[in-house]
């Protein structure tokens, strides 16, 4: 039996590459079936209502603040911005003054960012100016 | 162990950044200034935008100096790269926007204007545009492009009406394509050649004989797409109208120059090593491309009612006309792709801010959109300085001489006849006495046909002393332009020759 050499550096980026990939597709797989198992199939009344200037309203039953959105939106940002960090913590060294002074100016204008959406209250719950 | 890294900052050449620094800093202090006290007037604002401007403007003049001393500079890597026709675009660039950005002053109240974040936008858009044309490596192109046009979309869309939400959907969603195939079209480009360093690319390829033409084809169909969108070449430009009737004319005014000689720059440097490396097809598309976008835009011109329509197929078929100058790619094409955009810049947005003075916020009974061919019906009757300012910037983009645009006309034209493009410089001088009927059909209306009773209170309605100086600088640069044009042409031929294209 041939032995393979899986020593490799990136094997292991490789394998998390296809499981991520895995993991992505079999999530959404599963949301899909276990949606069409468990939910619920009332006939909607929207589709049997008479077309006059408009549908009728019908009430959301599961309305979403879109406050939810803007949070998404500003935990993502940020949080994305982190990514870059820790490559550069454990390579802190190896870059000296000038990966020292990168990271500098990006954190600056990250705060700007930050100070910016805290300033408008895009931080507070209910209070968006 | 790896050794540190030492980068020595003298070699970074930290100011080849010095010009969109400038412009990103000032889109910070307008933010910071509204953070630390808000609610100031916009005046304040467009003379921050104005003052950060004009020193953007200062830096490049310097690195045109320093250039035509001691020629291209480099810097970061080689990331970017100040030559001739960088500095040249960014000085349109930031000439053009230092043209738009006093348009803000309206004497009318506009909801876009109440915020400090569309004069932040316009800044950040400014300097992506700079980052876009002060490189030749495909990633920055990228990235300047998409900082340049997530802005844009979002001030298209701070005008604050239905349609300009439908354009700014509309241009996102066209960008968004166009940014994928550019991204394809890059991606190629790196897997052929393993760089991502256009004139690195150009030297790989030609080293191995276009081995992989197959490729080469393919990468340059996705390139050509992405930047078609950008130039509202023919197949390519359905969004255009409607983004520009949707957007303030203002700033339909600024998309039809600044973002498009942003794109012009980079074409020229993706295209221009592959139209004299014999690949014919690529010459074919091109030439296809630029004989229909020319003419088709003109006959789809003749038919709209809509002057801001109108102007909007006229900006086509002008993109169409000089990209032709990039088809053509000798130095005198491209000196004279400079010189039209410079002298079309002033027209264009002379023309588009006459549309600016006349918004009226509620169309009146019986009017289908905002600037019918009836609403300037008359117009020298009740409003004569504007009609024949208005009409000045007619017959300049007709290419009526001696008016600014008929110099660039005839330059290209000359560019294409003495490279041997007989047909095509025909096509384009048809093309041009085509285009001369829609330009007249206004001038027509305005000046002998009888007044149409409730659009005249929507003359100059809108207008400002800085609205009127921005349509009295762009009619001095129209007529003047017979000045201009010779200097001008030294100055665009030192710097076109002298960064090799």
């Amino acid at each position: 039996m041939e032995h393979y050499n899986v020593a490799n550096p990136y094997f292991g980026v490789f394998v998390l590459f296809v499981l991520t990939f895995g993991a992505f597709y079999a999530t959404t797989v599963i949301a899909r079936l276990a949606s069409r198992a468990l939910a619920a199939k009332d006939t909607e009344k929207i589709k049997l209502t008479v077309y006059e200037c408009g549908p009728e309203v019908t009430k959301q039953p599961n309305r979403i603040s879109t406050q939810f959105y803007l949070f998404a939106l500003l935990f993502l940002l940020f949080d994305v911005e982190i990514v870059f960090m820790f490559p550069w913590a454990i390579d802190f060294k190896l870059l000296g003054w000038f990966g020292f002074a990168e990271m500098m100016m990006f954190i600056l204008l990250l705060a700007i960012g930050f100070v910016y959406a805290w300033k408008k209250g895009a931080l507070e719950w209910h209070n968006i100016k | 162990m790896l050794e540190p890294i030492h980068v020595a900052l003298g070699s970074l050449n930290i100011a080849t950044l010095a010009p969109m620094l400038i412009a990103i800093v000032g889109a910070l202090s307008i933010l910071i200034i509204d953070l630390a006290k808000g609610g100031l007037h916009k005046s304040l604002y467009v003379m921050i935008a104005l003052l950060f401007l004009l020193l953007d403007l200062g830096a490049l003049v310097d690195f045109g100096g320093v250039f035509l001393k001691n020629g291209t500079i480099l810097g970061f890597f080689d990331v970017m790269l100040m030559d001739g026709i960088a500095i040249l675009s960014q000085i349109i660039i930031v000439v053009g926007s230092m043209l738009f950005i006093p348009l803000a002053l309206t004497s009318k109240r506009f909801h876009e204007y109440d915020y400090p974040e569309y004069f932040a936008l316009f800044m950040f858009m400014i300097a992506g545009f700079q980052f876009m044309v002060a490189t030749d490596n495909l990633i920055m192109i990228f990235i300047g492009l998409e900082t340049a046009s997530l802005a844009l979309y979002t001030l298209i869309a701070l005008h604050n009406r239905s349609k300009s939400f439908e354009a700014a959907v509309k241009y996102f969603t066209m960008g968004a394509l166009a940014a994928g195939f550019y991204a394809f079209g890059s991606m190629i480009l790196y897997a052929i050649s393993g760089s991502v360093e256009i004139n690195q690319i150009a030297t790989i390829m030609a080293e191995d004989h276009y081995r992989n033409i197959g490729y080469v084809l393919l990468s340059m169909a996705f390139m050509i797409a992405a930047f078609g969108f950008k130039l509202s070449m023919v197949p390519f430009h359905t969004w255009t109208p409607d983004v520009y009737e949707g957007s303030s004319a203002a700033l339909a005014g600024y998309m039809s120059i600044v973002p498009k000689i942003a794109a012009f720059v980079v074409a020229m440097r993706l295209f221009e090593f592959l139209v004299h490396s014999g690949v014919a097809w690529l010459q074919v598309i091109l030439y296809i491309g630029v004989v229909v976008t020319m003419t088709a835009s003109n006959i789809w011109a003749l038919v709209q009612s809509d002057v801001k329509r109108m102007l909007a197929y006229s900006s086509i078929s002008h993109a169409g006309f000089v990209m032709a100058a990039i088809l053509i790619g000798t130095t005198q094409s491209n000196t004279g792709l400079f010189l039209y955009w410079a002298l079309f810049s002033f027209t264009n947005l002379g023309a588009f801010t006459m549309l600016w003075v006349n918004r009226q916020k509620n169309l009146i009974a019986g009017q289908s959109s905002d600037h019918p061919y009836e609403k300037f019906s008359g117009m020298v009757k009740t409003m004569p300085m504007a009609a024949v300012m208005m009409g000045l910037f007619m017959l300049s983009l007709a290419g009526i001489p001696p008016f600014g645009l008929f110099w660039g006309k005839m330059y290209l034209i000359g560019s294409a006849v003495s490279s041997g493009y007989t047909v095509l410089a025909l096509i384009m001088a048809l093309n041009s006495a085509i285009a001369g009927y829609y330009y007249l059909k206004l001038i027509v209306f305005m000046f002998m046909k009888e007044p149409i009773v409730g659009y005249d209170q929507y003359y100059f309605m809108n207008a400002s002393l800085s609205l009127k100086t921005i349509i009295g600088i762009a009619a001095v640069g129209t007529i003047f332009a017979v000045f201009a044009v010779n200097p001008l042409l030294k100055v665009i031929t030192l710097f076109v020759y002298n960064s090799g294209y």
